[in-house]
C-alpha cells in the first residue's frame, strides 16, 4: 500500500482508563475480528495481565479501514504498557508509530501516567490526539477532564474527542482523526532497506519473531538481511502482519507494520531497536533508534530448595526470551546458596517477573532485597557500580557513594497533601511543584532517590490516598548521598540476603526494626539465636530468639504413633521449607519480612 | 512366629472427662453384653496368631464393666498355667474398684493396675472434671493391695490450668509416700474435639509451657531421688516395675490391638478400628502398610523416648543398615545442640544413642530429625 494511506499509531493511558477496551472496539469496528470471535481484553495474552489490568508485552495490530472520504486505509495499532515501568518498551513502541491517542477516564481525570505517558510521546514528536474515554458512566465529569487536558497537559480543547470505548460512541470519530489528523509515514525514495526491530518473540516452532517498523524500501521473504548493530545476517523465511493472528504477506513495504521470521536462533541473537537493511545494499546510517535503557533495580532470586536451581535457571531463560529487558546472572549466597541476580525495569517489572516465576513457572523462590544501582568512587580513584550490597566495598576505601534519582508525579485527593509531603520527606524527597488538578486533586512533582520508593511507596501512597492517589516516575540522575551497609548476623555469621545498602541517617532505625522483625518471625530452635544488626561492623541492635524449651508430647502408645508421626512428618516438612543458614532454620516469611520497612 | 503383645479396648466410662480424646462411651448397662460377645469373636479371629506375653485391658475403663462380664472377658483372653502371660494390665479409675471387682481381676489373671488418679489435690481434680477424692484414691489402693497386686501405676497430671508448682509437688509427694512403684506423668494436652480444646480456643483455658517444663523437670528430680528410673519420656517406675506391654511399643515389637479405636501393628501393618457403634459394634476402618524406612524412622522416634535408647546392632540387624548410615548429619545436630548423647553399646559391640535430660523435653523435636522426607 502507498504510504499516504498508511497510519501507525499507540494507544497511551493511564491503568484502567480503558486502553484494551477501546482498542478491542477498534478492531471490531474496522472488522478485524469478527463479532462472534470477539472476547474482551483480546491484547491482553497472559493471564497476569488479565488479571492485574495492565498490559506487559506490545502486540502490533493491522487494521484495513474505509474512511468517510471513501478510501481505504491500514491502520497499525501497536499496543504499549500503560506503566512507565516499561517506558523502554513504551518508547519502543512509540518510535515505530507516527502518533498517539492519549486516554483520559471521565471519571478520574488526568492521572500519574497520563503525565509521564505523554512525556514519552513528546519526547519522540508524536503528534498526539486526546481522547476523554468512558463517557458512558454516570460519574463522568467531561468538563474537569477538558479543563485539566487543556491545564495540565497543554493540549487545546477543541482537539479532544469524547468517547466511550464500551459504548461505542465516538469510536468512529477517533478513527476519523487517526487517519486525518496523525502523518502518513514519510515516503522515500531510498533503494535500500532501513527498518526499526521495535520487539522480538521466541516461537517454539518458528524461532525469533522480530517486529519491524519499515521505514525505508522494502522487506521480502528471500531476501538476505542484515542486522546493522552485530553486522551478522539473515534469510528471511516470512513476512506478515498480525490481525491479530500473524497472517503471511507478499512483503512489507514502506511506512508498514508486521513482523519478520529469518533464521534467528535466540532473542539474544537480536538488540532490540537495531536496524534491518539488505545484505546486499545496506543502508549508510542506521536509523536514530531509541535509548537503550537498562535496569534499574536488582534483586536475587532463589530457589527455596537448592535442588531446584537448574529448573529455575531454565525458567529464566524462558522468560527472557519474550522479556529481552529481563536480565539476569548467576549469582552465588552463603545464606541461599545458587540463584540469580537480576535485573528489572522498575518496580512494577520486578513484581510481575516474581509472580510469573512464582504462578506460570510455579518455582518456590526466595527474592532478596531489592537494589538499585550505586555509583562507587574509590580513594584509589576506580570507579564501580554496586548493584548487590554484597559488593560494596569496605566504607574505608570509599570516597563517595552516588544513587540514582527519580522525577516521581503523584496525584493524590486534596486532603491528603499534608501526610504525602511527609512521606515523601521521610524518603528524602522534595517536591519541586504542585499544581491543582480539579477542586479535588493535586498534582506533585517530586524529586525522590529510587532506593525510597522500590518497596512499599506505592503501597503506602496507596493507603495514605484510600486508593485514590497515584504514581508513575522517570530517572533523572545520579545524586552523591551518604549510604552505608547494613548486615544482619545470626549466630555471628552476616547472612548476605539481609544485607542492605541504605541512607546513614535511616540505617540505624532500620537495624532495629529488621533485628525486631526477625526475631518475632524466625522460631524458636534447639539452640538460642542471636540477631544482630551491624553498620560497618559495629552492632546496633540484637535481638534473642530464646532455645525452645520444651516439646514433647505426653502420650505415646501403640494408638498415638500413626498420629504422631504423621504429625512429625508435618513439620519436617516445614522444616525443609526454611533455609538453614549455619545451624538456624530460617523461614521464608523472614526474607519477606525484610523487605518491609516500618 | 505368633505375636506376643495384645491390647484390648473397652470404650465405657462412667462419665467423659472434659479433656479426653480416646474413643469412650458413656456407661450404660444396655449394650455392654453385645459389645462383649462382639469382642470375643474378633478375639477368636487373632487367638491363633497370638502368644501373648503381655495383654493390656484399656479405655475407656474396663473396670466399667459389671464384675461378671469381667470375668468372662479375662477368662476368654488371658491363658493361664504355663502359658500365662508376664503381663497383664487393666486400667481403672479409683471410683470404679470395688473390692469385688479387684479380686475378679486377679482371678482373672490380671497382675498389674493401672489407676486414673491424675493428682492428689483436690482443686486440680475439679478442673479436670474428676469426681473422685483424694480419699477415693486411696480406698481404690487397698484394694488393689488387698487382692494382691503389687504392680500398679498411677496416672498423673501436671500442666493443668490452676495447678500450682506446690501442688504438683505435694501430689509427688503424696505418691511417694504411697510407695507406688510406677508412675505416668503427663502433661495435660488439649487435643482437639475436646471440651478443652473448644474452653481453650475462646480464651476460657490457657497454657504455660513454661511451667509444663518446671513440673516437667521436677517430676524427674524428686522421683529420680526416690529410686525411680524415668524409663520412658513420661513413665517412672522402680526397678523391675517397668511395663514389658508398654515398652513393646517404644522397640518397634508387634502387637495386636482389639476393641473400638484399638490400633494394632502386625508384620508391617498397622490396622485400626472405628468406634463403637450404637449397636455395638465396630470394624476396622484404616489399614496402613508401613514401608522399611517409615519402620526405622519409627523405631528411632520412638526408641528414643526410653532410657535404654537405640543401639545399633538390633536395629541393622531388624532393618539391613545402620542409623549412622542414614542420619549422620542429624544424628551430629541432635549431639551439638546437647539433645542426644552416643556411647558404646552394653557388651561393647557397637554404638547407641540415648536422649539427654535436655533432649527428653525435646522428644518430638528429636523425633523430627529422623523422619522420611517425600
Ligand atoms: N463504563 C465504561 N467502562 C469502561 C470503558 N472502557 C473500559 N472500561 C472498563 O474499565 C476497566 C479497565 O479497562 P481496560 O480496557 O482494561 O483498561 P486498560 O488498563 O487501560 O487496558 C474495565 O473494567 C473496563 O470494562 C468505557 O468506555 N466505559
Ligand atoms: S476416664 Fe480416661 S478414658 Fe474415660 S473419659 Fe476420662 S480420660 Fe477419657
Ligand atoms: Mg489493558
Amino acid at each position: 500500500m502507498d504510504t499516504q494511506h498508511i497510519r501507525n499509531f499507540s494507544i497511551i493511558a493511564h491503568i484502567d482508563h480503558g486502553k484494551t477496551t477501546l482498542s478491542d472496539r477498534l478492531l471490531q469496528l474496522t472488522g478485524t475480528i469478527e463479532q462472534r470471535q470477539m472476547r474482551d481484553q483480546l491484547l491482553d495474552g497472559m493471564d497476569l495481565e488479565r488479571e492485574r489490568g495492565i498490559t506487559i508485552k506490545a502486540h502490533p495490530v493491522r487494521m484495513n479501514y474505509r474512511s468517510e472520504d471513501g478510501k481505504d486505509y491500514q491502520l497499525n495499532l501497536i499496543d504499549t504498557p500503560g506503566h512507565v515501568d516499561f517506558s523502554y518498551e513504551v518508547s519502543r513502541s512509540l518510535a515505530a508509530c507516527d502518533g498517539a491517542l492519549l486516554l483520559v477516564d471521565a471519571s478520574q481525570g488526568v492521572e500519574a501516567q497520563t503525565v509521564a505517558n505523554l512525556h514519552l510521546a513528546a519526547k519522540q514528536n508524536l503528534v498526539i490526539i486526546p481522547v476523554i474515554n468512558k463517557i458512558d458512566l454516570p460519574n463522568a465529569d467531561v468538563a474537569s477532564c477538558v479543563q485539566q487536558i487543556e491545564d495540565i497537559l497543554a493540549i487545546p480543547r477543541d482537539e479532544i474527542i469524547k468517547a466511550s470505548g464500551k459504548s461505542g460512541e465516538g469510536v468512529k470519530d477517533i478513527l476519523e482523526a487517526v487517519v486525518r489528523r496523525l502523518p502518513a509515514p514519510r515516503q522515500t525514495s531510498s533503494e535500500s532497506l532501513r527498518a526499526l526491530t521495535f520487539d522480538s518473540m521466541f516461537d517454539t516452532f518458528r524461532g525469533v519473531v522480530i517486529h519491524v517498523r519499515v521505514f525505508e524500501g522494502e522487506i521480502r521473504p528471500g531476501v538476505i538481511i542484515r542486522l546493522m548493530a552485530s553486522g551478522n545476517d539473515y534469510e528471511v523465511k516470512e513476512v506478515g502482519c498480525f490481525k491479530p493472528e500473524p497472517v503471511k504477506q507478499e512483503y512489507l513495504g514502506t511506512g508498514e507494520v508486521g513482523y519478520v521470521i529469518a533464521n534467528i536462533k535466540s532473542t539474544s541473537d537480536i538488540k532490540i531497536g537495531e536496524t534491518v537493511t539488505l545484505a546486499r545494499r545496506p543502508a549508510a546510517e542506521p536509523l536514530p533508534g531509541f535509548q537503550q535503557v537498562r535496569p534499574m533495580v536488582f534483586s536475587g532470586i532463589y530457589p527455596i530448595d537448592t535442588s531446584n536451581y537448574e529448573q529455575l535457571k531454565a525458567c529464566m531463560a524462558r522468560l527472557q526470551l519474550n522479556d529481552s529487558a529481563f536480565v539476569y546472572q548467576h549469582e552465588t549466597s552463603v545464606a541461599l546458596g545458587f540463584g540469580f541476580r537480576c535485573g528489572f525495569l522498575g518496580l512494577l517489572h520486578m513484581e510481575i517477573i516474581q509472580e510469573r516465576l512464582r504462578r506460570e513457572y510455579q518455582q518456590d523462590i526466595i527474592a532478596t532485597y531489592p537494589s538499585v544501582i550505586y555509583r562507587v568512587k574509590k580513594t584509589n580513584g576506580e570507579e564501580l557500580e554496586v548493584d548487590n550490597p554484597v559488593h560494596l566495598p569496605d566504607p574505608s576505601v570509599i570516597e563517595c557513594i552516588e544513587e540514582p534519582v527519580v522525577r516521581a508525579f503523584i496525584m493524590i485527593p486534596n486532603q491528603q497533601i499534608g501526610d504525602i509531603m511527609s512521606l515523601i520527606m521521610d524518603r528524602r524527597g522534595n517536591c519541586s511543584h504542585t499544581e491543582t488538578l480539579d477542586n479535588r486533586r493535586v498534582m506533585l512533582t517530586c524529586e525522590l532517590p529510587l532506593n525510597e520508593i522500590l518497596v512499599d511507596f506505592n503501597d503506602k501512597l496507596k493507603s495514605i490516598s484510600r486508593g485514590y492517589g497515584s504514581m508513575d516516575y522517570e530517572p533523572v540522575g545520579y545524586v552523591q548521598s551518604d549510604q552505608v551497609k547494613l548486615d544482619i548476623l545470626v549466630n555471628g555469621e552476616p547472612v548476605d540476603a539481609f544485607s542492605c545498602i541504605v541512607h546513614r541517617t535511616k540505617a540505624e532505625s532500620r537495624g532495629r526494626t529488621l533485628a525486631l522483625r526477625l526475631r518475632e518471625v524466625i522460631p524458636m530452635q534447639l539452640f538460642r539465636v542471636a540477631i544482630q544488626a551491624a553498620i560497618g561492623g559495629k552492632i546496633i541492635a540484637r535481638e534473642t530468639v530464646k532455645a525452645m524449651g520444651k516439646n514433647v508430647t505426653a502420650k505415646c502408645y501403640g494408638g498415638d504413633i500413626t498420629r504422631k508421626r504423621k504429625l512429625w512428618e508435618k513439620q519436617k516438612e516445614g522444616k525443609k521449607r526454611m533455609k538453614a543458614v549455619g545451624t538456624v532454620n530460617i523461614p521464608q516469611e523472614a526474607f519477606i519480612e525484610v523487605l518491609k520497612t516500618n | 512366629m505368633p505375636i506376643h503383645h495384645l491390647y484390648v479396648h473397652v470404650p465405657f466410662c462412667p462419665r467423659i472427662c472434659p479433656y479426653c480424646c480416646f474413643c469412650v462411651t458413656p456407661v450404660t448397662r444396655r449394650g455392654m453384653g453385645r459389645f462383649l460377645s462382639n469382642l470375643l469373636f474378633e478375639y477368636r479371629g487373632i487367638a491363633n496368631d497370638l502368644q501373648p506375653r503381655t495383654v493390656y485391658f484399656g479405655g475407656g475403663t474396663p473396670t466399667a464393666l459389671p464384675t461378671r462380664m469381667l470375668d468372662e472377658l479375662l477368662r476368654g483372653m488371658v491363658p493361664s498355667g504355663e502359658n500365662a502371660p508376664e503381663e497383664v494390665t487393666v486400667e481403672c479409675n479409683p471410683a470404679t474398684l470395688s473390692p469385688t471387682k479387684a479380686l475378679a481381676l486377679r482371678r482373672g489373671g490380671a497382675n498389674r493396675l493401672s489407676i486414673g488418679a491424675q493428682s492428689f489435690d483436690p482443686a486440680v481434680l475439679a478442673t479436670l472434671g474428676r469426681t473422685h477424692s483424694v480419699r477415693v484414691i486411696d480406698q481404690a489402693l487397698g484394694t488393689a493391695r488387698m487382692a494382691g497386686f503389687d504392680r500398679i501405676n498411677l496416672d498423673l497430671m501436671f500442666g493443668v490450668p490452676g495447678q500450682t508448682l506446690a501442688s504438683w509437688e505435694a501430689t509427688l509427694a503424696a505418691v511417694l509416700e504411697r510407695k507406688i512403684p510406677h508412675l505416668s506423668c503427663y502433661a495435660l494436652t488439649f487435643e482437639e474435639d475436646t471440651e478443652f480444646f473448644r474452653r481453650k480456643a475462646c480464651g476460657r483455658l490457657s497454657q504455660d509451657p513454661a511451667m509444663e517444663k518446671k513440673m516437667f523437670e521436677m517430676a524427674g528430680m524428686m522421683l529420680g531421688r526416690a529410686g525411680y528410673r524415668n524409663y520412658e519420656t513420661s513413665n517412672h517406675a522402680l526397678p523391675g516395675h517397668e511395663s514389658v506391654h508398654n515398652l513393646a511399643y517404644w522397640r518397634g515389637e508387634d502387637y495386636y490391638g482389639i476393641g473400638p479405636g484399638a490400633v494394632g501393628t502386625v508384620r508391617g501393618v498397622r490396622h485400626r478400628n472405628g468406634p463403637l457403634c450404637d449397636d455395638d459394634s465396630w470394624s476396622e476402618i484404616e489399614r496402613e502398610e508401613l514401608t522399611p524406612q517409615v519402620m526405622a524412622a519409627e523405631r528411632m522416634a520412638l526408641g528414643l523416648r526410653t532410657a535404654e535408647g537405640v543401639g545399633e546392632t538390633g536395629f541393622r540387624r531388624r532393618f539391613g543398615f545402620l542409623p549412622a548410615e542414614r542420619w549422620q548429619k542429624e544424628i551430629q545436630q541432635l549431639r551439638d545442640a546437647g539433645l542426644l548423647t552416643e556411647s558404646a553399646e552394653a557388651g561393647g559391640a557397637g554404638r547407641m544413642w540415648r536422649l539427654t535430660d535436655r533432649g527428653r523435653l525435646l522428644a518430638d523435636e528429636a523425633a523430627v530429625f529422623f523422619m522420611n522426607e517425600y
